[in-house]
């Protein structure tokens, strides 16, 4: 995990184009992101370009036989994009995108806390040294050690029902997705922390916020973004995992791992029902992958371009 | 009086109106008279449940399930397909009330006798139903508990007191004093407190896993989680005995299988699963998929009818009536049969009254005439009526997870919502539901999803439980925490009543009088669907109770 990310010479946005320019793999997962994000921040208006929504019961598109989808395909018509839900006819497409905005959401934002609580920390430990490091290292390799799946679960059977379920996962997942952020701007700042403009910066009296705001900081981008990137597609998929054991976002809110543990059991009959929302999870996690794998190729000279 | 949310129901009279919707289970009835059930054999039931229980006290199974294959109790039920369910004798007669009904009297059998030998007397059955006082062995079927002199603040035998109102005459004899006349009291003792356990025994808690039996089988191994494996009883005497066929050698109950494992077994069919039934609900993913399978669906035991499932509205939190009344037209009943099966033919039919169908007096009536997808604009003129024309925002609509609940409560919401009323569901396991709609002091929901089999083929089964105010709380079922006195004293009225044809009117009366105030919402009469191996055999399904006759089931050759 821990690559020592040297500072780039370049800044990181044209590092990042250079990147895409001569990597295809983190080019499709950039445009797939961007798809996926397109779909999720435009959801409302593709499916009511469909002429449909996430939440309606349509009865009326289901086999009166069997309760699953009229139709081939798991009822994929030009009415219905993606089929319909078995034994509720709501529509798939609209709950695919829609559940692409919670897995987004959730993903980015507990992303985001990781990174702000793994930097303060991980930077407070590298520059401060002694008890506060030993304090941290060893918190971060218990975290790291940690059931946290298991853990999570727990917590969503104790906490009471009007804490805001969303708040509660981006919290949980961010929290428990520090260590790795913090390990390595950690070992980032302990490098940084010895160079002349640092120890300059100290000298002239400056308080460890400031040598952290405007020293380290800036040179701290180009592993942050990476790691942050990295870390986003398992947030995404830990949010899928909870939803998929009955602990993540609760109904009706659509949630791609919700559907996928309801169409697990319809498999065998219905297997649309399973392959749309389970080929947009599996884009979604391995775009950022794909991504986040090339901006630490552009970002890190010390690891060879692959291709 | 936990575990109430998968409860028995009651079929019959009107039973005969519903025979030609009901594909599925004329054809498992038409295969299990093909193949007949013979003496000996291995019958196998598939259960999720880690245990079984078989200790009488806190067992709430039915007489003809699980429980009957090693207890016997003073009666028993006769059920087969196309007949009404009667209360036989089992151990004693069916009893002779007198003193207008207060006292009831039973004459046991001849030449019964326990598992060790020894004889059934009297004053085991007695002991047995003490038991259920005691405070360690609480959680069985508790009709009997209030309804016996000195019942009230009786705690067990264990602390060295007995129950005065039992008295035991003889060894042959025993001789109810109930507090006031009870009708359905023949019914009552039909229930696991009346199956007999040695006197002086019974104390240790693990008593269920090796209990003295009276029925045809035995307990010959107990694993928690793993299987029960029941063996004959040779102190049985199938003479004595017009409930039980006795038929297989062994009955061994495998635990902790998951629903959908056990339903892909029984679709596959080989090997040892051809002799096994699974003995949960068939889910309404696996019944879609049966509808391909010619071989599975042949397998497969439908109920012609069964439990009432219905919308609870906690009546301390929305205390309008018309507001309740509201939701009466906003729901929609057909996007709930859907989500619950599949089809309104595997779900059941759309309910419009409390007392379940083929229940003896029973009446059909609507007092909320609309479609079953509901009347929207009916919905939300009433609302606007009572002075809330936004409509309801935020209620909280908890339900459990287990059964599909959470699936049939989004179908609700979804409902609801065009009326402008909306919800928040909230899912919790069974244990912290059953804490919070039928325990809490004071709950904070709103809304919740009941379903209620009656414990006995009788209306009053279908609404004492549900609506008199002692049920409110304290693992009552009276998840509307409805209370209006005039129903109160109505409900004991009709009680009383000795006269089945006067007693089916007052229930009646109540039924028209409860669904007025709206603290609920009947929803459907469902239908259980039940998956068989092929080798099962006599696997049936009667009008009462919707569940299988475990008794008479037997492996064919």
């Amino acid at each position: 995990m821990s690559h020592p990310i040297a500072i780039p010479a370049r800044s990181v946005g044209r590092a990042v184009a250079a990147m895409l320019r001569r990597d295809r793999w983190a080019l499709a997962g950039a445009v797939t992101i961007a798809v996926l994000g397109l779909a999720a921040v435009a959801a409302d208006l593709l499916t009511a370009i469909e002429g449909q929504d996430p939440y309606s019961y349509r009865t009326e598109a289901l086999d009166p036989r069997t309760g699953g989808p009229a139709g081939a395909l798991g009822g994929v018509s030009g009415e219905h994009w993606f089929g319909v839900e078995p034994l509720t006819g709501r529509d798939l497409f609209a709950i695919v995108v829609h559940g692409a905005r919670t897995s987004f959401l959730i993903g980015l934002a507990a992303t985001l806390v990781s990174v702000v609580l793994g930097t303060l920390v991980g930077a407070a430990a590298g520059y401060r040294g002694g008890w506060v490091d030993r304090v941290v290292t060893w918190t971060a390799d218990v975290f790291l050690g940690f059931p946290y799946l298991i853990f999570m679960i727990a917590l969503g059977a104790v906490v009471p029902g009007h804490v805001s379920r969303p708040l509660l996962l981006v919290l949980v997942i961010g929290f428990f997705g520090w260590p790795s952020i913090a390990r390595i701007v950690r070992a980032q700042v302990l490098t940084l922390k010895k160079r002349n403009f640092v120890s300059a910066a100290r000298i002239l009296g400056a308080s460890p916020w400031q040598v952290f705001r405007t020293e380290l900081l800036p040179n701290l981008w180009a592993p942050i973004i990476v790691v942050a990137t990295l870390s986003i597609p398992g947030n995404i998929g830990l949010e899928a995992a909870l939803s998929f054991l009955g602990v993540g976002i609760p109904p009706p809110t659509p949630s791609w791992g919700r559907t996928i543990s309801t169409a697990v059991d319809w498999v065998s009959t219905e297997p649309m029902f399973l392959f749309f929302p389970g080929i947009a999870l599996f884009l979604a996690t391995w775009a950022f992958t794909v991504f986040g794998d090339g901006l630490r190729d552009a970002l890190d000279p010390k690891t060879d371009v692959r291709r | 009086m936990m575990s109430k949310q998968v409860r028995k129901l009651v079929p019959i009279a009107a039973a005969v109106a519903l025979l030609a919707g009901c594909g599925a289970n004329e054809q498992g009835a038409a295969q299990n008279a093909a193949a007949k059930a013979e003496q000996g054999g291995t019958l196998r039931i598939l259960s999720e449940g880690q245990t079984v229980n078989y200790d009488p006290a806190k067992s709430s199974s039915l007489p003809i399930t699980s429980l009957g294959y090693v207890h016997r109790r003073l009666t028993g039920w006769l059920n087969a397909e196309g007949e009404q369910v009667e209360v036989v004798p089992d151990l004693a007669d069916t009893g002779t009330a007198s003193d207008g009904g207060k006292t009831w009297t039973f004459t046991l059998k001849e030449g019964l006798k326990f598992s060790d030998g020894s004889p059934i007397r009297a004053q085991d059955v007695k002991w047995g139903v003490e038991r259920t006082y005691a405070p360690a062995f609480s959680g069985g079927l508790g009709y009997h508990k209030q309804l016996l002199v000195g019942g009230a603040d009786y705690r067990g035998p264990f602390e060295g007191k007995r129950l005065d109102s039992i008295q035991t005459p003889d060894d042959k004899t025993i001789v109810f004093h109930l507090t006031r006349p009870y009708g359905d009291w023949p019914w009552i003792t039909s229930t696991p407190a009346f199956a007999p356990v040695p006197e002086g025994k019974g104390a240790e808690p693990d008593y269920g896993e090796h209990p003295v039996a009276s029925g045809p089988y035995q307990i010959a191994s107990y694993q928690r989680g793993v299987q029960v494996r029941l063996t004959r009883n040779a102190n049985w005497d199938k003479g004595s005995d017009q409930i039980r066929g006795g038929l297989p050698d062994e009955v061994v109950f495998q635990l902790g299988q998951e629903a959908s494992v056990v339903s892909q077994r029984l679709v596959a069919d080989s090997g040892d699963d051809r002799t096994a039934f699974g003995s949960s609900f068939a889910s309404p993913a696996q019944l879609a998929q049966l509808q391909g399978n010619a071989s599975a669906k042949q397998r497969l035991v439908t109920s012609r009818t069964g439990a009432l499932a219905y919308l609870a509205i906690n009546t301390e939190k929305l205390t309008d009536p018309k507001v309740r009344q509201a939701f009466q037209y906003a729901v929609d009943k057909t996007s709930f049969q859907i989500a619950s099966a599949g089809s309104a033919q595997l779900a059941g039919d759309v309910a419009t009254t409390l007392i379940t169908q083929g229940i003896a007096g029973r009446e059909q009536f609507d007092l909320y005439p609309t479609q079953p997808a509901g009347d929207v604009d009916k919905a939300k003129q009433l609302l606007t009526e009572a002075g809330l024309p936004n409509g309801l925002d935020n209620l909280d609509f908890v339900v459990s997870k287990s059964n599909d609940a959470p699936a049939k409560a989004q179908a609700l919401q979804a409902a609801l919502a065009r009326a402008n009323i909306r919800t928040n569901i909230r899912v919790l396991d069974p244990d912290a539901y059953t804490a919070e709609t039928s325990q809490a002091a004071n709950p904070t929901y709103d809304l919740t999803l009941g379903s209620w089999q009656p414990d006995f083929p009788s209306a009053n089964a279908n609404i004492q439980p549900l609506f008199a105010s002692s049920e409110v709380g304290g693992g009552g079922y009276n998840l509307s925490r409805y209370r209006n006195p005039e129903v109160d004293r109505l409900i004991e009225a009709a009680q009383s009543e000795v006269d089945p044809v006067a007693a089916g009117k007052k229930w009646v009366e109540l039924d028209r009088r409860i669904l007025a105030d709206s603290p609920v919402v009947p929803l459907i009469y469902t239908r259980n669907s039940f998956l068989r191996g092929s080798k099962v055999a006599n696997f049936y399904i009667a009008d009462f109770p919707a569940y299988p006759n475990y008794l008479q089931a037997g492996i064919a050759k």
